[in-house]
């Protein structure tokens, strides 16, 4: 069997037993180092009583136990038909009789390969229908009016726009009285629209309140004109040396 | 003429797992007695022991695709009957642990042969190993019940040599403390 001899110092070093040191190297084990064990049997010799008591009883234990393993190795009424009933079991199992298969028995053709269609294709099939969804989203979202995305004419319209037009005017009613100076922009403004490039060329067109105020403010002008009003100038009367300078 | 060589255990084996039933069979009626008792000491209860060691048979031939036939076959089935007992002495425990008036009712009907005195042996001796912790227990059952070396029990309780020797040391120190709490201090089997 080639057992290893025990070591008594490492026994000693493992127990947590906190007798004599003697008493920590029983029990004798049966494959103790024959050497080992006759140095402990001679120091047992010289041992108090108790540490001789207490080897005794070991040797009780071993004696026991070697007359329990004798009865332990005979035939067993439970054992009776055991071996039946571990192949009833194995039959009744069909994973487990599918293990051992009666060498009889044909071999079968092979079970065609089910690959499951469930798992590659869905996910395309979702990521298409996602970006599908995300596209339409995107359309819908376009279809938002923007200053940029408005025709020119729309450009024309004022801010609210949804509500009631207002009733058409004449051009000729509205185009400027003799002598009135148009409207013109800030100084700053020709070079954005330099800047702006072809946007410069778009006309100006108010888009808050105040600007509808004031075409509804040359619209009492034309219609004061009418009526023979003279609008009044917007620059003070000229002086006595000023004259006015066509362009 | 001399008849042929008994298969060993790995031929029947290889012969099982090729899907020769008498192969396995004639496996269980080679080992049955061994396993049995192995986990009739550890268990001390005779249904107990049959049905973990016909357990034991039965996940031996479902894992058949995987024994080694450089391994004892022997100490791959007292693997598995060691581990079922030892699950199944947890579960007592959790249950509601054991008493000695209930192993005393787990006691079995008397082997045919056994005197009066080796019986009251047999159960004093089931009594204390009761008190072992299981991995004390083991040690016990497989050394000085069923006579395995310590170099196999190494295999089966997947440990060191060393660690079995001195688990063997530890275990017959508690069996005599456990024996001296049971039965009073300074008293002996025989």
């Amino acid at each position: 069997m080639g057992r290893e001899a025990m070591s008594s110092e490492s026994l000693s070093s493992e127990s947590s037993e906190s007798g004599s040191e003697l008493e920590r190297l029983l029990p004798l084990l049966d494959d103790l180092d024959p050497a080992e064990r006759a140095r402990i049997e001679g120091l047992l010799v010289a041992a108090d009583a108790e540490t001789q008591a207490l080897a005794l009883a070991y040797e009780g234990d071993a004696a026991a136990l070697a007359a329990c393993a004798t009865t332990q190795r005979g035939e067993h009424p439970m054992l009776v038909g055991f071996a039946d009933a571990v192949m009833a079991r194995i039959a009744a199992e069909p994973a487990l009789a599918g293990n051992i298969a009666p060498a009889e028995e044909p071999q079968r053709a092979p079970a065609p390969i089910l690959r499951p269609t469930f798992g590659a294709q869905l996910w395309i099939g979702l990521a298409a229908l996602f970006l599908g969804g995300l596209g339409l989203a995107i359309l819908a979202s376009g279809q938002t009016p923007t200053r940029s995305a408005l025709p020119a004419a729309d450009l024309t319209k004022v801010a609210g726009a949804g509500r009631a037009e207002p009733p058409p005017v004449d051009p000729a009613l509205s185009a400027p009285t003799a002598g009135q100076q148009p409207l013109l922009a800030s100084p700053a403004r020709p070079g954005l629209r330099a800047e702006r490039g072809v946007r410069s060329r778009r006309p100006i067109v108010p888009v808050d309140g105040r600007g509808g105020a004031q075409q509804r403010h040359q619209v009492l002008q034309d219609l004061l004109q009418m009526q023979g009003w003279s609008a009044p100038r917007r620059v003070p009367p000229l002086a006595k040396d000023e004259r006015e300078l066509d362009f | 003429m001399s008849s042929p060589p008994a298969p060993t255990d790995s031929e029947l084996a290889l012969a099982a797992l090729a899907g020769d039933q008498g192969a396995f069979r004639g496996l269980v009626e080679r080992h049955q007695q061994r396993a049995y008792w192995v986990a009739r000491g550890m268990l001390n209860n005779d249904e107990d022991a049959r049905d973990v060691a016909q357990e034991a048979f039965v996940r031996v031939h479902r894992s058949l695709a995987r024994f080694d036939v450089t391994m004892k076959f022997s100490t791959w089935l007292h693997q598995i009957v060691v581990n079922l007992s030892i699950d199944l002495l947890r579960k007592r425990k959790r249950r509601a642990g054991v008493d000695l008036e209930s192993v005393g009712e787990l006691e079995d009907p008397k082997v045919e042969g056994d005197s009066l005195v080796q019986q009251e042996l047999k159960d004093r001796v089931a009594l204390v190993l009761e008190e072992l912790p299981p991995k004390y227990k083991t040690i016990m059952v497989l050394s000085d019940l069923q006579g395995i070396g310590a170099k196999q029990i190494a295999e089966i309780t997947d440990t060191t040599h060393a660690t079995v020797r001195w688990r063997h040391h530890r275990a017959r120190k508690l069996f005599r403390e456990a024996w001296e709490r049971i039965y009073g201090k300074g008293s002996h089997v025989f």
